[in-house]
Protein backbone atom coordinates (compact mmCIF):
# COMPACT_ATOMS: atom_id res chain seq x y z
CA UNK A 1 0.00 0.00 0.00
CA UNK A 2 1.36 3.39 -0.96
CA UNK A 3 2.09 6.00 1.71
CA UNK A 4 -0.21 8.39 -0.17
CA UNK A 5 -3.15 6.01 0.00
CA UNK A 6 -2.54 5.40 3.69
CA UNK A 7 -2.41 9.15 4.36
CA UNK A 8 -5.61 9.79 2.40
CA UNK A 9 -7.47 7.11 4.38
CA UNK A 10 -6.11 8.48 7.66
CA UNK A 11 -7.16 12.01 6.69
CA UNK A 12 -10.63 10.74 5.78
CA UNK A 13 -10.98 9.04 9.17
CA UNK A 14 -9.87 12.17 11.02
CA UNK A 15 -12.44 14.26 9.13
CA UNK A 16 -15.07 11.59 9.80
CA UNK A 17 -14.29 11.74 13.53
CA UNK A 18 -14.07 15.52 13.84
CA UNK A 19 -16.99 16.60 11.65
CA UNK A 20 -19.67 15.65 14.24
CA UNK A 21 -17.98 17.94 16.79
CA UNK A 22 -18.21 20.81 14.29
CA UNK A 23 -21.79 19.73 13.58
CA UNK A 24 -22.68 20.16 17.26
CA UNK A 25 -21.38 23.73 17.00
CA UNK A 26 -23.56 24.33 13.92
CA UNK A 27 -26.61 22.96 15.75
CA UNK A 28 -26.06 25.24 18.72
CA UNK A 29 -25.15 28.33 16.70
CA UNK A 30 -27.36 28.14 13.61
CA UNK A 31 -30.08 25.70 14.71
CA UNK A 32 -28.94 23.17 12.12
CA UNK A 33 -30.98 19.97 12.45
CA UNK A 34 -29.05 17.51 14.65
CA UNK A 35 -30.73 14.61 12.80
CA UNK A 36 -29.15 15.59 9.48
CA UNK A 37 -25.78 16.20 7.81
CA UNK A 38 -23.89 13.24 9.29
CA UNK A 39 -23.62 14.57 12.81
CA UNK A 40 -25.06 11.31 14.13
CA UNK A 41 -27.55 13.20 16.29
CA UNK A 42 -30.61 11.22 15.24
CA UNK A 43 -33.32 11.38 17.94
CA UNK A 44 -31.24 13.80 20.03
CA UNK A 45 -33.75 16.65 19.79
CA UNK A 46 -37.29 17.23 18.50
CA UNK A 47 -37.43 18.37 14.89
CA UNK A 48 -40.41 20.67 14.44
CA UNK A 49 -41.10 22.37 11.11
CA UNK A 50 -41.19 26.18 10.97
CA UNK A 51 -44.09 28.28 9.69
CA UNK A 52 -43.95 31.35 7.49
CA UNK A 53 -45.80 34.66 7.86
CA UNK A 54 -45.46 36.76 4.76
CA UNK A 55 -46.30 40.43 4.29
CA UNK A 56 -45.93 42.67 1.26
CA UNK A 57 -44.74 46.29 1.41
CA UNK A 58 -46.85 48.57 -0.77
CA UNK A 59 -46.45 52.23 -1.83
CA UNK A 60 -50.02 53.08 -0.64
CA UNK A 61 -50.80 54.64 2.75
CA UNK A 62 -51.41 51.22 4.36
CA UNK A 63 -47.82 50.22 3.70
CA UNK A 64 -47.93 46.56 4.74
CA UNK A 65 -50.38 43.87 3.65
CA UNK A 66 -50.26 40.39 5.21
CA UNK A 67 -50.31 37.72 2.51
CA UNK A 68 -52.85 35.24 3.86
CA UNK A 69 -52.68 32.78 0.95
CA UNK A 70 -49.72 32.06 -1.28
CA UNK A 71 -50.37 31.71 -5.03
CA UNK A 72 -50.35 27.98 -5.95
CA UNK A 73 -47.41 28.41 -8.34
CA UNK A 74 -45.23 29.55 -5.39
CA UNK A 75 -46.08 26.60 -3.15
CA UNK A 76 -43.14 24.56 -4.43
CA UNK A 77 -40.73 27.45 -3.67
CA UNK A 78 -42.22 27.81 -0.18
CA UNK A 79 -41.92 24.06 0.45
CA UNK A 80 -38.34 24.07 -0.82
CA UNK A 81 -37.40 26.82 1.64
CA UNK A 82 -39.15 25.15 4.60
CA UNK A 83 -37.34 21.91 3.77
CA UNK A 84 -33.99 23.71 3.67
CA UNK A 85 -34.89 25.49 6.95
CA UNK A 86 -35.68 22.18 8.64
CA UNK A 87 -32.26 20.83 7.68
CA UNK A 88 -30.00 23.87 7.77
CA UNK A 89 -31.69 26.02 10.39
CA UNK A 90 -30.87 29.71 10.15
CA UNK A 91 -28.21 29.01 7.53
CA UNK A 92 -31.11 28.74 5.06
CA UNK A 93 -32.51 32.13 4.02
CA UNK A 94 -35.82 32.66 2.14
CA UNK A 95 -34.21 34.72 -0.61
CA UNK A 96 -35.59 32.53 -3.43
CA UNK A 97 -39.13 32.80 -2.07
CA UNK A 98 -38.82 36.58 -1.69
CA UNK A 99 -37.53 36.92 -5.24
CA UNK A 100 -40.40 34.79 -6.54
CA UNK A 101 -42.91 36.98 -4.66
CA UNK A 102 -41.38 40.19 -6.02
CA UNK A 103 -41.60 38.75 -9.55
CA UNK A 104 -45.20 37.61 -9.00
CA UNK A 105 -46.38 40.96 -7.62
CA UNK A 106 -44.71 43.77 -9.63
CA UNK A 107 -46.68 46.48 -7.74
CA UNK A 108 -45.18 45.77 -4.33
CA UNK A 109 -42.07 47.46 -2.96
CA UNK A 110 -40.80 44.53 -0.95
CA UNK A 111 -41.65 41.56 1.21
CA UNK A 112 -41.23 40.61 4.84
CA UNK A 113 -40.93 36.93 5.65
CA UNK A 114 -41.20 35.96 9.30
CA UNK A 115 -39.97 32.46 10.05
CA UNK A 116 -41.73 31.19 13.17
CA UNK A 117 -39.78 28.26 14.59
CA UNK A 118 -41.39 26.25 17.40
CA UNK A 119 -38.75 25.00 19.83
CA UNK A 120 -39.21 22.71 22.82
CA UNK A 121 -37.74 24.48 25.84
CA UNK A 122 -35.65 21.77 27.48
CA UNK A 123 -35.95 23.40 30.92
CA UNK A 124 -39.69 24.12 31.11
CA UNK A 125 -40.87 21.45 28.66
CA UNK A 126 -43.14 23.94 26.89
CA UNK A 127 -43.07 24.64 23.16
CA UNK A 128 -41.90 28.19 22.50
CA UNK A 129 -41.83 30.13 19.26
CA UNK A 130 -38.77 31.98 18.03
CA UNK A 131 -39.12 34.27 15.05
CA UNK A 132 -36.59 35.52 12.53
CA UNK A 133 -37.62 38.33 10.19
CA UNK A 134 -36.18 38.73 6.71
CA UNK A 135 -36.97 41.85 4.70
CA UNK A 136 -36.35 42.19 1.00
CA UNK A 137 -36.79 45.48 -0.89
CA UNK A 138 -37.08 45.81 -4.61
CA UNK B 1 3.00 6.55 12.92
CA UNK B 2 1.12 7.98 15.91
CA UNK B 3 -2.28 7.69 14.26
CA UNK B 4 -1.42 4.21 13.04
CA UNK B 5 -0.73 3.09 16.61
CA UNK B 6 -4.07 4.56 17.76
CA UNK B 7 -5.85 2.63 15.03
CA UNK B 8 -3.97 -0.56 15.89
CA UNK B 9 -5.85 -0.65 19.21
CA UNK B 10 -8.83 -1.75 17.12
CA UNK B 11 -7.03 -4.90 15.90
CA UNK B 12 -7.59 -8.30 17.41
CA UNK B 13 -8.88 -10.83 14.91
CA UNK B 14 -8.48 -14.57 15.03
CA UNK B 15 -6.07 -15.71 12.30
CA UNK B 16 -7.67 -16.13 8.89
CA UNK B 17 -11.01 -14.50 9.77
CA UNK B 18 -10.54 -10.99 8.41
CA UNK B 19 -11.47 -11.65 4.81
CA UNK B 20 -14.52 -13.74 5.73
CA UNK B 21 -16.02 -11.07 7.96
CA UNK B 22 -15.26 -8.32 5.47
CA UNK B 23 -16.97 -10.25 2.67
CA UNK B 24 -19.97 -10.90 4.90
CA UNK B 25 -20.26 -7.22 5.74
CA UNK B 26 -19.88 -6.26 2.08
CA UNK B 27 -22.79 -8.48 1.09
CA UNK B 28 -25.03 -7.31 3.95
CA UNK B 29 -24.21 -3.66 3.23
CA UNK B 30 -24.97 -3.98 -0.48
CA UNK B 31 -28.21 -5.88 0.22
CA UNK B 32 -29.34 -3.23 2.71
CA UNK B 33 -28.67 -0.41 0.23
CA UNK B 34 -30.45 -2.27 -2.56
CA UNK B 35 -33.42 -2.99 -0.28
CA UNK B 36 -33.58 0.64 0.82
CA UNK B 37 -33.97 1.79 -2.77
CA UNK B 38 -36.42 -1.02 -3.54
CA UNK B 39 -38.72 -0.47 -0.57
CA UNK B 40 -38.61 3.32 -0.89
CA UNK B 41 -39.27 3.39 -4.60
CA UNK B 42 -41.86 0.59 -4.63
CA UNK B 43 -43.98 2.87 -2.45
CA UNK B 44 -43.75 5.59 -5.12
CA UNK B 45 -44.10 3.28 -8.11
CA UNK B 46 -45.48 5.25 -11.05
CA UNK B 47 -44.21 8.64 -9.92
CA UNK B 48 -40.47 7.97 -10.07
CA UNK B 49 -38.25 10.35 -12.01
CA UNK B 50 -35.79 9.01 -14.61
CA UNK B 51 -32.85 9.70 -12.30
CA UNK B 52 -34.45 7.61 -9.56
CA UNK B 53 -35.10 4.72 -11.94
CA UNK B 54 -31.47 4.85 -13.11
CA UNK B 55 -30.23 4.91 -9.49
CA UNK B 56 -32.43 1.96 -8.54
CA UNK B 57 -31.31 -0.11 -11.54
CA UNK B 58 -27.68 0.82 -10.96
CA UNK B 59 -27.78 -0.16 -7.29
CA UNK B 60 -29.43 -3.47 -8.13
CA UNK B 61 -26.75 -4.34 -10.70
CA UNK B 62 -23.97 -3.17 -8.37
CA UNK B 63 -25.36 -5.28 -5.51
CA UNK B 64 -25.24 -8.35 -7.75
CA UNK B 65 -21.64 -7.49 -8.58
CA UNK B 66 -20.75 -7.16 -4.87
CA UNK B 67 -22.42 -10.48 -4.05
CA UNK B 68 -20.65 -12.17 -6.98
CA UNK B 69 -17.39 -10.79 -5.70
CA UNK B 70 -15.19 -10.47 -8.73
CA UNK B 71 -15.92 -6.78 -9.42
CA UNK B 72 -16.75 -5.77 -5.88
CA UNK B 73 -14.36 -2.82 -5.63
CA UNK B 74 -15.59 -1.00 -8.75
CA UNK B 75 -19.12 -1.93 -7.68
CA UNK B 76 -18.58 -0.25 -4.33
CA UNK B 77 -17.18 2.80 -6.11
CA UNK B 78 -20.45 2.89 -8.07
CA UNK B 79 -22.53 2.48 -4.90
CA UNK B 80 -20.61 5.33 -3.23
CA UNK B 81 -21.38 7.54 -6.25
CA UNK B 82 -25.08 6.64 -6.21
CA UNK B 83 -25.30 7.35 -2.48
CA UNK B 84 -23.52 10.67 -3.00
CA UNK B 85 -26.04 11.53 -5.73
CA UNK B 86 -28.85 10.60 -3.33
CA UNK B 87 -27.48 12.82 -0.55
CA UNK B 88 -27.15 15.77 -2.92
CA UNK B 89 -30.56 15.22 -4.51
CA UNK B 90 -32.25 15.32 -1.10
CA UNK B 91 -29.89 17.83 0.52
CA UNK B 92 -30.10 18.70 3.38
CA UNK B 93 -32.73 16.12 4.34
CA UNK B 94 -31.03 12.82 3.41
CA UNK B 95 -30.85 10.46 6.38
CA UNK B 96 -27.52 9.98 8.13
CA UNK B 97 -27.38 6.32 7.15
CA UNK B 98 -26.92 7.38 3.52
CA UNK B 99 -23.76 9.28 4.44
CA UNK B 100 -22.54 6.28 6.41
CA UNK B 101 -23.26 3.91 3.53
CA UNK B 102 -21.38 6.21 1.14
CA UNK B 103 -18.41 6.23 3.55
CA UNK B 104 -18.44 2.44 3.97
CA UNK B 105 -18.74 1.91 0.21
CA UNK B 106 -15.95 4.40 -0.57
CA UNK B 107 -13.68 2.61 1.92
CA UNK B 108 -14.39 -0.77 0.31
CA UNK B 109 -13.64 0.76 -3.08
CA UNK B 110 -10.39 2.32 -1.94
CA UNK B 111 -8.86 -0.58 -0.03
CA UNK B 112 -8.23 -4.12 -1.21
CA UNK B 113 -9.79 -6.65 1.18
CA UNK B 114 -7.29 -9.34 0.06
CA UNK B 115 -4.09 -7.34 0.38
CA UNK B 116 -2.58 -7.84 3.86
CA UNK B 117 -1.81 -4.23 4.80
CA UNK B 118 -4.88 -2.79 3.08
CA UNK B 119 -7.09 -5.45 4.64
CA UNK B 120 -5.90 -4.42 8.11
CA UNK B 121 -6.48 -0.73 7.39
CA UNK B 122 -9.89 -1.53 5.91
CA UNK B 123 -11.05 -3.25 9.09
CA UNK B 124 -9.60 -0.50 11.25
CA UNK B 125 -11.39 2.14 9.17
CA UNK B 126 -14.77 0.43 9.36
CA UNK B 127 -14.41 -0.08 13.10
CA UNK B 128 -13.43 3.57 13.58
CA UNK B 129 -16.58 4.66 11.76
CA UNK B 130 -18.73 2.46 14.01
CA UNK B 131 -17.13 3.98 17.12
CA UNK B 132 -17.59 7.52 15.85
CA UNK B 133 -21.28 7.00 15.03
CA UNK B 134 -22.03 5.26 18.33
CA UNK B 135 -20.13 7.75 20.47
CA UNK B 136 -21.56 10.88 18.86
CA UNK B 137 -25.05 9.41 18.88
CA UNK B 138 -24.80 9.44 22.69
CA UNK B 139 -22.92 12.73 22.90
CA UNK B 140 -25.47 14.60 20.78
CA UNK B 141 -28.24 13.37 23.10
CA UNK B 142 -26.24 14.63 26.07
CA UNK B 143 -25.26 18.06 24.75
CA UNK B 144 -28.67 19.05 23.41
CA UNK B 145 -30.19 18.28 26.80
CA UNK B 146 -33.46 16.68 25.73
CA UNK B 147 -32.65 13.28 27.23
CA UNK B 148 -31.59 14.34 30.73
CA UNK B 149 -35.16 14.59 32.07
CA UNK B 150 -36.93 12.49 29.44
CA UNK B 151 -38.19 15.46 27.40
CA UNK B 152 -37.38 13.89 24.03
CA UNK B 153 -39.13 10.61 24.84
CA UNK B 154 -42.13 12.57 26.14
CA UNK B 155 -42.27 14.53 22.89
CA UNK B 156 -41.88 11.32 20.84
CA UNK B 157 -45.16 9.94 22.17
CA UNK B 158 -46.87 11.43 19.10
CA UNK B 159 -45.58 8.35 17.25
CA UNK B 160 -47.49 5.06 17.63
CA UNK B 161 -44.38 2.94 18.11
CA UNK B 162 -43.07 5.17 20.93
CA UNK B 163 -46.51 5.23 22.58
CA UNK B 164 -46.73 1.43 22.57
CA UNK B 165 -43.22 0.98 23.96
CA UNK B 166 -43.28 3.71 26.61
CA UNK B 167 -46.84 3.51 27.93
CA UNK B 168 -45.93 0.82 30.52
CA UNK B 169 -43.33 3.18 32.01
CA UNK B 170 -45.76 6.04 32.61
CA UNK B 171 -48.66 6.49 35.04
CA UNK B 172 -51.96 6.50 33.12
CA UNK B 173 -52.75 10.18 33.79
CA UNK B 174 -49.26 11.30 32.79
CA UNK B 175 -49.43 9.24 29.60
CA UNK B 176 -52.80 10.80 28.76
CA UNK B 177 -51.46 14.31 29.45
CA UNK B 178 -48.30 13.87 27.37
CA UNK B 179 -50.14 12.37 24.40
CA UNK B 180 -52.60 15.26 24.37
CA UNK B 181 -50.00 18.00 23.78
CA UNK B 182 -49.43 19.57 20.37
CA UNK B 183 -46.44 21.30 18.78
CA UNK B 184 -47.66 24.89 18.81
CA UNK B 185 -46.26 27.67 20.98
CA UNK B 186 -47.52 27.24 24.55
CA UNK B 187 -48.16 23.50 24.21
CA UNK B 188 -46.71 21.31 26.92
CA UNK B 189 -45.21 20.76 29.34
CA UNK B 190 -43.32 17.77 27.98
CA UNK B 191 -42.05 17.08 31.47
CA UNK B 192 -41.89 13.57 32.87
CA UNK B 193 -42.23 12.63 36.53
CA UNK B 194 -41.94 8.87 35.89
CA UNK B 195 -38.61 7.78 37.33
CA UNK B 196 -38.31 4.65 35.12
CA UNK B 197 -38.67 6.77 31.97
CA UNK B 198 -36.08 9.30 33.15
CA UNK B 199 -33.72 6.45 34.03
CA UNK B 200 -34.26 4.83 30.63
CA UNK B 201 -33.69 8.15 28.89
CA UNK B 202 -30.34 8.67 30.60
CA UNK B 203 -29.33 5.02 30.28
CA UNK B 204 -29.63 5.26 26.49
CA UNK B 205 -27.16 8.08 25.82
CA UNK B 206 -24.85 6.83 28.52
CA UNK B 207 -24.87 3.30 27.04
CA UNK B 208 -24.07 4.57 23.56
CA UNK B 209 -21.02 6.48 24.73
CA UNK B 210 -19.88 3.77 27.14
CA UNK B 211 -20.27 0.97 24.60
CA UNK B 212 -18.22 2.93 22.07
CA UNK B 213 -15.43 3.03 24.65
CA UNK B 214 -15.88 -0.63 25.63
CA UNK B 215 -15.60 -1.79 22.01
CA UNK B 216 -11.93 -0.75 22.01
CA UNK B 217 -10.24 -2.97 24.66
CA UNK B 218 -10.11 -6.61 23.58
CA UNK B 219 -11.14 -7.74 27.06
CA UNK B 220 -14.54 -6.00 26.86
CA UNK B 221 -15.07 -6.15 23.11
CA UNK B 222 -17.28 -9.22 22.89
CA UNK B 223 -19.53 -8.00 25.73
CA UNK B 224 -19.74 -4.54 24.14
CA UNK B 225 -20.54 -6.08 20.75
CA UNK B 226 -23.43 -8.12 22.14
CA UNK B 227 -24.69 -5.20 24.24
CA UNK B 228 -24.53 -2.81 21.28
CA UNK B 229 -26.51 -5.22 19.10
CA UNK B 230 -29.08 -5.59 21.91
CA UNK B 231 -29.30 -1.80 22.17
CA UNK B 232 -29.79 -1.52 18.40
CA UNK B 233 -32.48 -4.22 18.46
CA UNK B 234 -34.32 -2.47 21.31
CA UNK B 235 -34.04 0.89 19.54
CA UNK B 236 -35.37 -0.55 16.29
CA UNK B 237 -38.45 -1.92 18.05
CA UNK B 238 -39.35 1.72 18.62
CA UNK B 239 -37.64 3.65 15.83
CA UNK B 240 -38.40 1.01 13.16
CA UNK B 241 -35.40 1.98 11.04
CA UNK B 242 -34.87 -1.71 10.42
CA UNK B 243 -32.49 -1.49 7.49
CA UNK B 244 -30.14 0.87 9.29
CA UNK B 245 -30.41 -1.43 12.30
CA UNK B 246 -29.31 -4.45 10.26
CA UNK B 247 -26.47 -2.51 8.69
CA UNK B 248 -25.16 -1.02 11.93
CA UNK B 249 -25.47 -4.28 13.86
CA UNK B 250 -23.49 -6.00 11.09
CA UNK B 251 -20.84 -3.28 11.22
CA UNK B 252 -20.64 -3.69 15.01
CA UNK B 253 -20.14 -7.45 14.63
CA UNK B 254 -16.94 -6.66 12.71
CA UNK B 255 -15.42 -6.10 16.15
CA UNK B 256 -15.81 -9.75 17.13
CA UNK B 257 -12.51 -11.64 16.96
CA UNK B 258 -13.99 -14.54 14.99
CA UNK B 259 -16.07 -14.46 11.82
CA UNK B 260 -19.51 -14.86 13.36
CA UNK B 261 -20.70 -12.23 10.88
CA UNK B 262 -20.51 -14.81 8.09
CA UNK B 263 -23.33 -16.70 9.77
CA UNK B 264 -25.45 -13.55 9.77
CA UNK B 265 -25.59 -13.10 5.98
CA UNK B 266 -28.47 -15.50 5.36
CA UNK B 267 -30.65 -14.27 8.28
CA UNK B 268 -30.00 -10.66 7.25
CA UNK B 269 -30.89 -11.43 3.63
CA UNK B 270 -34.07 -13.21 4.79
CA UNK B 271 -35.10 -10.22 6.93
CA UNK B 272 -34.47 -7.80 4.07
CA UNK B 273 -36.43 -10.03 1.67
CA UNK B 274 -39.30 -10.04 4.17
CA UNK B 275 -39.28 -6.22 4.18
CA UNK B 276 -39.53 -6.22 0.37
CA UNK B 277 -42.47 -8.65 0.61
CA UNK B 278 -44.13 -6.33 3.13
CA UNK B 279 -43.74 -3.44 0.72
CA UNK B 280 -45.16 -5.57 -2.10
CA UNK B 281 -48.16 -6.42 0.08
CA UNK B 282 -47.43 -10.15 -0.01
CA UNK B 283 -47.13 -10.35 3.78
CA UNK B 284 -49.03 -8.19 6.33
CA UNK B 285 -48.00 -4.56 6.74
CA UNK B 286 -45.36 -3.77 9.33
CA UNK B 287 -44.38 -0.14 9.84
CA UNK B 288 -40.70 0.47 9.08
CA UNK B 289 -38.62 3.31 7.69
Amino acid sequence: MSALKRSVVHAGLIVFALWPAAHIGLVRTWEVNPWKLAGWGMYSAPQIPAELRISCFTPDEVGVHPLTALPPELEATRYEYLRARLGLGRLARPTGLARALLDRYPAIDGVSIVVAQPVLNRRTGFVEEFTTTYEYRR
Amino acid sequence: MGFESVLSRLDGDEPGTRHGKLRAFQIILALVICTEYGTKYLRRWGELGPDEVVAWCAVTVLTVAVAHGRWRRPAFAGIALVQTWYVFSLFPMAGNHRYLEAAFAATFAALDDEDGAEQVLLLRSLRTMVLVVLFYSGLQKLVHGYWLRGQFLAWSLWQDSFRTALEPLLPAEEFARLTSHGWSAGDGPYVVTSRPLVLLSNAIWLSEMALAALLIPRATRTFACVATCALIAAAELVARELMFGVEFAAATLLFLPGDFLRRCVVPAAALLAALVLVRLGVVPEVVFH
